[in-house]
């Protein structure tokens, strides 16, 4: 027997970008609300003190079943799909992008300028700061420039980190703390950190999760929370280009469809998941998928790449203090002519933690000689007399057309559906500076190590993958190259808009979630503008 | 989720120093083959005996920690051991792959034969059971047995142990109390705790009593 939801606004996906847009459409209308998503309900924050010790003592998943068997897709950044999506295990890491990330073209003469401005989205910043709750320290307003204070104080430095950042600023290079959606003090009902330190398991939800605020919306009754539901087609009206009906089936009951019909479509998928469905709503009138005239659907997928350091440094350090708190500087996301030297493109971020790299205790000698008895933790205490640090310089990519998710047919999931693959691509500009870029945040490491006096560079890595992913639905203002207009409005479907990553254009050099939130809110308040 | 049932055998009922004294006879006259039916008799694969695994963990563990802290290191293990589910769900958060990742086997009933050969071959070599050699022997012994193991000097998570002694080395120093022990100052690692105590060097561990702040919940 079918299933007919009907409601104003059609939300299709359950992660942060979902959240942001449910509670402001809520907040602004009084509009009827479905939420659908294809995963789990996992609402256990009662239960998160024995997870994370499972956790802590196995290694185990604390988020049982958040991903749905045999819907996978090719190199896709995590299996994670349940009600809240990628931000229940998330840091809480979040900073901005800078207000050079949206003019690449016009300041730099590479990439693409978003159709938008920082400031456009500044005030969208400040209110998803505010409703996730976010602790920070306001960098130097040259580097990272913001209109009002930080909802909470930072969190208290650690005694590392406070360290850190006395030794890394040796070099001239300025350091501030990161922001966090972590909560100094109590916040939206939410008690202060604990200072747990395993953040991707929060027990006391002092780090913001989106089933926070759905579960405070389903209590006050605004909206309408459908799980299991799995959205596999769009269909446009016979007679209009608007979204008619969303095709889906609840996932006990596969045989029994669900029709979802709304005015208004928001897909909040996240930048893979997004661009699948509308590949997958390919037909009729729109062979090549909804909202795809432009041929752009699921390309220009993007992200940033890492470079990524193990120092020591000439300190005592005590590794578990407070691992997840981390410094950062964006010193070199400004453009002039220290943060690019050459007259090349290269910018990116600096971040340092603590560690406890080459610290760790250790069952063999460096001559592999076995420590047994006392001399596992004689060997252990002559290492740790002086400290570790993690560096890492996020560097910003210039994704290719062919940068993209694609379907593939002969592999599908357990209800018949193709399942995608992602292959990402730089443009050649990047192609070209990526061994360059990688020498000279390098470089700018061991400058910070000779400033500090008496460090060591004992590992360096470099990223393969991109990190931090979006695209796939780009903004634009011209519909021929662009999936969604600079509001998220689909070019092709009125009715139609997408929330949050797929949208953006570029991945600069920062943690992508509350650019994601942003632009999620920015869409969510032109949409309740039009209800 | 299976449970570890722990046998106590030799010194398990009585004071180790009682125990050491008369252990020798007693062990001598545990034949190896008796050794084996009697843990047929009793149960799973999984059983561990618990004076096999203390005589091992007395030469493998820091003796700094004593005999009290051997006695807690043995129960963390075992309850870490009873409390353990075979091939786990993995997390597969942020950045981690497309495939859904799976935990190792149970490592209980490798562990257990490898204990029963530690006795075993005590027994051929020098007429007496593991539990009754002295430390330097069982030492040796573990060693030998340790060949081959952790090639790369890491101390795995313990579930990924392939010798039960690197078992239980790795359930020692993964404990936020081994890195208080290296340190000499209480860190608590993982322990809920207030926020404003983290900016302040961890104090020594002669000084502290208990953990810096309060500690709140399970850690």
């Amino acid at each position: 027997m079918a299933q007919i939801i009907e409601t104003d606004v059609a939300i299709l996906g359950a992660g942060i970008s979902a959240a942001m847009v449910a509670e402001r459409i809520a907040e602004d209308t009084d509009a009827s609300i479905a939420v659908i998503e294809a995963g789990n309900r996992i609402f256990d924050f009662e239960n998160r003190f024995d997870t994370r010790r499972r956790f802590l003592d196995y290694g185990e998943n604390p988020y049982r079943g958040d991903h749905i068997p045999g819907h996978d897709c090719r190199n896709i950044q995590s299996r994670s799909m349940s009600v809240g999506g990628l931000a229940m295990h998330w840091g809480g890491t979040t900073p901005r992008y800078s207000p050079e990330d949206f003019r690449l073209e016009s300041l730099f003469g590479v990439g693409r300028d978003w159709p938008i401005a920082y400031e456009d989205l500044e005030p969208f910043y400040q209110e998803a700061e505010e409703r996730i709750g976010v602790a920070g320290e306001p960098g130097p307003p040259a580097y990272d420039p913001r209109s009002g204070a930080y909802p909470m104080a930072p969190l208290p430095t650690s005694w590392n980190l406070a360290l850190a950042r006395e030794w890394a600023e040796k070099s001239g290079i300025p350091y501030w703390r990161n922001p966090v959606s972590k909560n100094s003090r109590p916040f939206r009902g939410r008690r202060e950190c604990l200072r747990c330190d395993t953040c991707s398991i929060c027990p006391t939800g002092a780090k913001y999760s989106p089933d926070f605020t759905f579960r405070s919306l389903l209590d006050a009754g605004r909206i309408t929370l459908h799980d299991r539901t799995m959205v596999r087609r769009l269909r446009a009206g016979a007679d209009s280009d608007a979204i008619e009906e969303a095709e889906a089936f609840h996932r006990d009951r596969p045989d029994d469809p669900v029709r979802i019909r709304a005015r208004h479509f928001v897909l909040a998928a996240g930048y893979a998941w997004s661009s699948h469905l509308l590949l997958l709503s390919a037909g009729g009138r729109f062979p090549d998928g909804i909202a795809n005239r432009s041929g752009t659907v699921g390309r220009y997928l993007t992200g940033h790449r890492w470079v990524n350091a193990f120092v020591s440094v000439p300190m005592r350090l005590y590794p578990g203090v407070y691992r997840q708190d981390s410094l950062l500087s964006k010193r070199f996301q400004h453009q002039d002519a220290e943060a690019q030297p050459d007259g090349k493109y290269i910018r990116h971020d600096l971040r340092i933690w603590e560690s406890d790299f080459g610290r760790r205790a250790r069952i063999r000698g460096g001559r592999g000689e076995l420590l047994l008895g006392a001399a596992a933790l004689d060997d252990w205490r002559r290492r740790i007399g002086t400290g570790a640090l993690r560096m890492r310089g996020y560097y910003d990519v210039i994704p290719a057309r062919g940068s993209a998710l694609t379907l593939e047919p002969a592999r599908k999931n357990p209800w018949g559906d193709p399942l995608p693959r992602i292959d990402f691509a730089d443009d050649p500009v990047s192609a070209e500076l990526r061994g360059y870029t990688e020498r000279k945040i390098e470089e700018r490491f061991r400058k910070i190590l000779r400033a500090g006096g008496g460090g060591e560079m004992l590992d360096i890595s470099f990223a393969s993958d991109y990190d931090h992913p979006g695209g796939g639905c780009r903004m634009g203002e011209d519909p021929a190259n662009s999936v969604v207009d600079a509001w998220g409005r689909a070019h092709d479907h009125e009715n139609l808009w997408v929330a949050g990553a797929p949208t953006i254009v570029s991945s600069g050099c920062n943690n992508g979630t509350l650019t994601f939130a942003a632009l999620s809110l920015r869409t969510a308040a032109h949409l309740a503008a039009e209800i | 989720m299976g449970s570890v049932k722990v046998r106590e055998r030799g010194a398990g009922a009585r004071g180790r120093r009682d125990f050491l004294r008369t252990s020798g006879a007693a062990v001598a006259a545990v034949a190896a083959p008796q050794a084996v039916a009697a843990k047929q008799q009793s149960g799973p694969a999984r059983q561990l005996d618990l004076g096999l695994l203390r005589a091992v963990a007395e030469v493998v563990l820091p003796p700094e920690i004593g005999a009290g802290g051997i006695r807690e290191a043995l129960r963390d293990f075992v309850r870490w051991l009873d409390g353990f589910e075979p091939v786990a769900e993995l997390p597969h958060p942020y950045l981690s792959s497309d495939e859904v990742r799976y935990g190792p086997p149970d490592p209980a009933p490798m562990w257990a034969s490898q204990l029963e050969a530690l006795d075993l071959l005590a027994n051929r070599r020098y007429g007496v059971g593991f539990v009754s050699l002295p430390p330097a022997r069982r030492r040796n012994l573990v060693a030998a047995a340790l060949e081959g193991h952790a090639p790369d000097g890491r101390l795995p998570a313990p579930g990924y142990a392939t010798q039960v002694a690197l078992g239980l080395m790795a359930r020692f120093y993964s404990r936020p109390r081994a890195a208080d022990l290296a340190y000499g100052v209480r860190i608590g690692a993982a322990a809920c705790r207030d926020l404003a105590s983290g900016a302040d060097r961890p104090p020594p561990l002669d000084r502290a009593s208990g953990t810096p702040g309060k500690a709140v919940g399970s850690s």
